[in-house]
């Protein structure tokens, strides 16, 4: 008898589930009016968005629905995108005009537009003018260092100017007894030197053999111009000048490292900074810029979207997702998103400049003065849609094949993926 | 007395190397622990027990609230998945086992290739077939996906069960007048017993720990099951481990529980997945 | 009551069957028309490339490495499990006290998500402050980069995969082992046989129908492996550690030739199809049909 049971339980429980679906259906029905927003925010930074949102449900009467799919964020949206089901507000990361420019509103219009940071306007409006973003924060994507670390090994920033004083500055450093750069390839940190080196050998103002044309027309010579990019990181791991565990190390570990002034460089963005204080926040770091190619060049950093929402063109709540745009873009909240985000303010009424990041990028500005050149990011600008993940394999090979093979491998891999990309 | 030190003399070997043994298998749970009861900022070897028990990692994983609303989302999915695939399952066996035609050997062929689809490879259509039916993020749309992929298995099995079963007693009932339906009910049913514990087992710890499609299909927060909220903790942007280590604790904990209690059910369901089918 | 020529009895098989055309069926059908496309995975633009994705296979160095780490997976993850499976339940077998306790602890493993594994055994992996290095030290050797070395880090994954499953064989061989009539040991040892003469010759042959299940799950469990490599390595170092499935992946997500990306899993989906065939095939010769 006792199966008996157990076909009226399962067959409760068969009844139940399209109860369960009534209930989801009907509470994603009363749920129409509130916004969805996405987010690439995990942790600390989430919960401080969610105070941020929930503050102005309780001005606005409207509900805000955050989705944070963590590491997954862009391969959740690159489902949403296949099938046409986007959330209604949206980071864009980076990616507003190659990637998600066919399903955003054109943002000129708003009220902040008049706002935006003449830095960050060229990255995000397209060649008709159009902008499809709020950009709250603007990211610094260059090398984050910790000054205790270059203290130590009488390492002066002033001094570094083109990549041999780099070189030298990384000497000096492992003397001391401490590792010069630490990258987290287990995720694909390398493609980070990107950001970087290439510009500085191929699309910078100051390069004089200047290649940018040629990057963007396809006639690029990958041969004679990539190699000197690859051998130059190539010397640097004989050299020793990379974390032992560069292959399977994650970025977190090297965050920690930099916050103990066990490493003293990572090429990255800025929130590495922010990560790290929250390891040790008696850590003294910098935003160091990347130096030139020769003597006479200028030194750079590259500017890009940090924290930007974008409108789906087709939401049925683009008004409200407007309005919530405008409450983001307020000096208040603005700054707050900036703060948490370890990202500089992109919007002139904005500033914060007691914030432990718009201190480091003063001091940087304040070094290099009219030396200083602010650059696009070179993978967004210079490079088809798509090539992060190329970049992160063309730079692997490097480490995991030593020598003159490991750089022909290397430039091989990115000239196929940059061929492949630009045709399609 | 004598006896049982001769015997433990003579099995000395054996003790020593279970010990060997229980120690490779719990290493990883200790070292998981012990990062669950430490700071952050404890950067201690982590093979040593935490000098002073700090549940702060708890305690901010409950308050924050969603770990408790995954619990229940896991469990509803879960109980819910495996009852359709059971039921479903069974039916669905019972004529593939008893008809033998060539049409239903190659829906049996089918199921087993269904079961080897690396699952990803058809997401996107997965996933707007569930747009079209506005089923992301409900419960239903889960569910209904994780049976349809998880369905093959429990037909495998059930299909090799039911065939242990002599046909003689089918048609024993027949002859008293029972017709198909009750034949299933009454005759084979009963009979599928074990085999139903085993699915029940086997599929219902699969879904607990399911990552892959729940990552898209539940798209949000307040749907979240265990998995998803764990790989938010483990996220590059997060960097707490020792948080992240709490809620992989809380995650695995009531599957550990169930396996301790019903220890007996699980073991005899996971060895009659071979002898019987 | 049409048992013999039954029609009515088929219908059972209809709502399974609906589920499965459903969500199963027609996406697959997507996927194979995304194979024979350059779809990037999110653009509303394609193009048809006809057999390309196919013949780009062919000279993809990386999905070489993927199959065969895949192979490895699955056939290292099939043979030790079933090895340790084995002996471990002999060993429990020879009952003692406390061999329960034993059991308990190795089938505990099999409780806990592979995500979750996979990001356990990083602790212990780990450069810098693993617990690998640290027993190292402890020994006076250096720290090693456990998962940089890549027939190290494919040896370490399979381990994985065996160490958290071998529970599952071990228990189907407990109920093997204990179904054998004892009749069949006194017989042989009374002919003079030994120990070992008695393992080869009677409890190997009579534990093959245990031997089948176990061999086809382990293997599939082997063959898809995926949230441990994704937690643990993410395919890294570079391409050395990927499986199909992680490959495929990454190829549809990260790469974007989701194009090319069903193709390898229209592919992967005929390879397993085949293996678990032939091992199904292979081990019903040794079973008696009821």
């Amino acid at each position: 008898m006792k199966i008996k049971q157990l076909v009226v339980g399962i067959t409760a429980t068969a009844i139940l589930i399209p109860t369960l679906a009534a209930c989801g259906n009907s509470s994603s029905a009363s749920s129409d009016k509130s916004i969805e927003l996405m987010t690439t925010w995990t942790g600390d930074r989430l919960t401080t968005l969610n105070k941020i949102l929930k503050q102005y449900t309780k001005k606005s009467g409207v509900n805000v629905q955050v989705v944070s799919p963590g590491d997954q964020y862009e391969t959740v949206m690159k489902t949403r995108m296949a099938s046409r089901d986007m959330p209604d507000v949206f980071e864009t990361h980076g990616w507003s005009l190659s990637r998600y420019k066919e399903y955003l509103t054109p943002l000129n219009d708003q009220s902040w537009a008049k706002n935006v940071d003449e830095a960050i306007k060229p990255v995000i409006t397209d060649t008709n003018k159009k902008m499809y973003v709020e950009p709250v924060t603007m990211a610094i994507n260059t090398i984050v260092y910790n000054k205790d670390a270059f203290a130590k090994a009488g390492v002066e920033v002033k001094d570094i100017r083109t990549w041999d004083d780099f070189s030298a500055a990384c000497e000096q450093l492992k003397k001391t007894g401490i590792t010069p750069i630490f990258i987290g390839n287990k995720d694909g940190e390398t493609a980070q030197l990107a950001e970087s080196i290439p510009p500085t050998q191929l699309t910078n103002d100051s390069v004089k053999d200047n290649q940018a044309t040629a990057l963007k027309n396809g006639t690029f010579n990958f041969e004679k111009y990539w190699t000197p990019i690859s051998k130059m990181i190539s010397t640097w791991n004989d050299k020793g000048y990379f974390n032992v565990d560069l292959l399977t190390s994650d970025n977190d570990a090297g965050v920690k490292q930099l916050a103990q002034g066990k490493s003293a460089m990572m090429f990255g963005g800025s929130n590495n900074i922010t990560q790290a204080l929250s390891y040790n926040p008696k850590a003294n770091l910098g935003i160091l810029s990347s130096p030139a190619a020769e003597k006479n060049g200028k030194n750079s950093l590259s500017m890009g979207e940090g924290v930007c929402f974008g409108v789906w063109k087709d939401s049925d709540v683009a008004d409200k997702a407007e309005n919530l745009l405008k409450y983001l873009s307020t000096k208040e909240v603005a700054g707050k998103i900036a703060t948490a985000s370890g990202d500089i303010p992109a919007l002139t009424n904005v500033s914060n400049p007691d914030d432990y990041m718009s201190k480091a990028l003063d001091e940087t500005k304040a070094t290099f003065a009219d030396n200083l050149e602010y650059i696009p990011l070179f993978d967004r600008e210079y490079l088809p849609n798509g090539m992060w993940d190329d970049l992160t394999n063309s730079f692997t090979d490097i480490f995991t094949t030593r020598g003159e093979q490991g750089i022909q491998q290397s430039v091989a891999a990115i000239k196929s993926a940059y061929t492949q990309k630009l045709a399609k | 007395m004598n006896t049982i030190d001769h015997r433990f003399a003579k099995n000395w070997w054996k003790y020593l190397l279970s010990i060997l043994i229980v120690v490779v298998y719990c290493l990883p749970l200790y070292v998981l622990v012990t990062m669950a009861l430490k700071k952050m900022t404890d950067t201690s070897s982590r093979l040593q027990l935490p000098t002073s028990l700090y549940w702060g990692n708890f305690t901010e994983l409950f308050a924050e609230g969603s770990i408790g609303r995954a619990l229940l989302n896991t469990a509803i999915i879960t109980i819910a998945t495996v009852a359709i695939e059971v039921i479903l399952g069974c039916m669905a066996a019972y004529p593939l086992a008893r008809h033998r035609s060539r049409f239903n050997s190659l829906i049996n062929a089918i199921m087993m290739g269904v079961m080897m689809i690396p699952p990803l490879s058809i997401l996107v259509g997965v996933y707007s077939t569930l747009i079209s039916m506005h089923a992301t993020s409900t419960y239903w749309g889960m569910i209904i996906v994780s049976a349809a992929f998880g369905l093959p298995m429990p037909i495998y099995f059930f299909t090799k069960f039911i065939r242990t079963i002599p046909r003689s007693l089918d048609e024993a009932s027949q002859i008293d007048g029972c017709n198909t339906l009750q034949t299933f009910f009454y005759i084979i049913l009963p009979q599928l017993k074990p085999a139903i514990a085993t699915i029940v087992i086997l599929n219902g710890v699969g879904m607990w720990n399911e990552y892959g499609y729940s990552l898209y299909i539940l798209q949000k927060p307040e749907m979240y099951t265990l998995t998803l909220t764990i790989s938010q903790y483990f996220s590059s942007g997060a960097n707490n481990l020792n948080g992240a280590a709490a809620a992989a604790c809380v995650a695995t904990l009531p599957m550990i529980l169930m396996f301790l209690f019903l220890q007996k059910y699980f073991i005899k369901g996971t060895a009659d997945s071979a002898v019987k089918g | 009551m049409k048992l013999k020529n039954g029609s009515t009895i088929n219908l059972f098989y209809i709502p399974a069957l609906i589920l499965m055309l459903v969500f199963v069926a027609y996406p697959l059908g997507q996927a194979i028309y995304i194979a024979f496309t350059d779809w990037n995975g999110y653009s509303q633009h394609l193009n048809f490339v006809g057999f390309s994705n196919f013949f780009n296979m062919l000279k993809d160095g990386n999905l070489h490495t993927a199959l065969l780490n895949t192979l490895i997976y699955g056939f290292g993850s099939a043979f030790f499990q079933n090895l340790f499976g084995l002996l471990l339940a002999v060993f429990l077998n020879s009952k003692f006290r406390g061999h329960s306790v034993v059991r308990t602890f190795v089938y505990l493993p099999v409780m806990i998500a592979g995500l979750i594994m996979g990001y356990i055994i990083y602790y212990f992996v780990q450069y810098d402050g693993g617990v690998f290095n640290e027993i190292l030290g402890w020994l006076g050797q250096a720290p090693l980069d456990f998962m940089a070395d890549r027939w190290r880090a494919v040896g370490i994954i399979t381990f994985i995969n065996v160490w958290q499953y071998t529970g599952i064989s071990m228990v189907i061989y407990m109920a093997g082992l204990q179904s054998i009539s004892t009749s069949y040991y006194e017989a042989a040892t009374l002919d003079g046989a030994n120990h070992w003469r008695c393992f080869w010759n009677i409890t190997i042959p009579l534990i093959v129908p245990a031997m089948s299940t176990a061999v086809v799950m382990n293997l599939i469990g082997g063959l898809k492996l995926f949230d441990v490599i994704q937690s643990l390595t993410s395919g890294g170092p570079g391409f050395a550690t990927h499986s199909l499935s992680t490959y495929i992946s990454n190829q549809y997500f990260q790469a974007q030739n989701a194009g090319y990306s069903s193709a390898i899993g229209i592919i992967t989906f005929v390879l397993i199809v085949v293996v678990a065939g032939v091992f199904n095939s292979f081990f019903s010769k040794h079973e008696i049909e009821a």
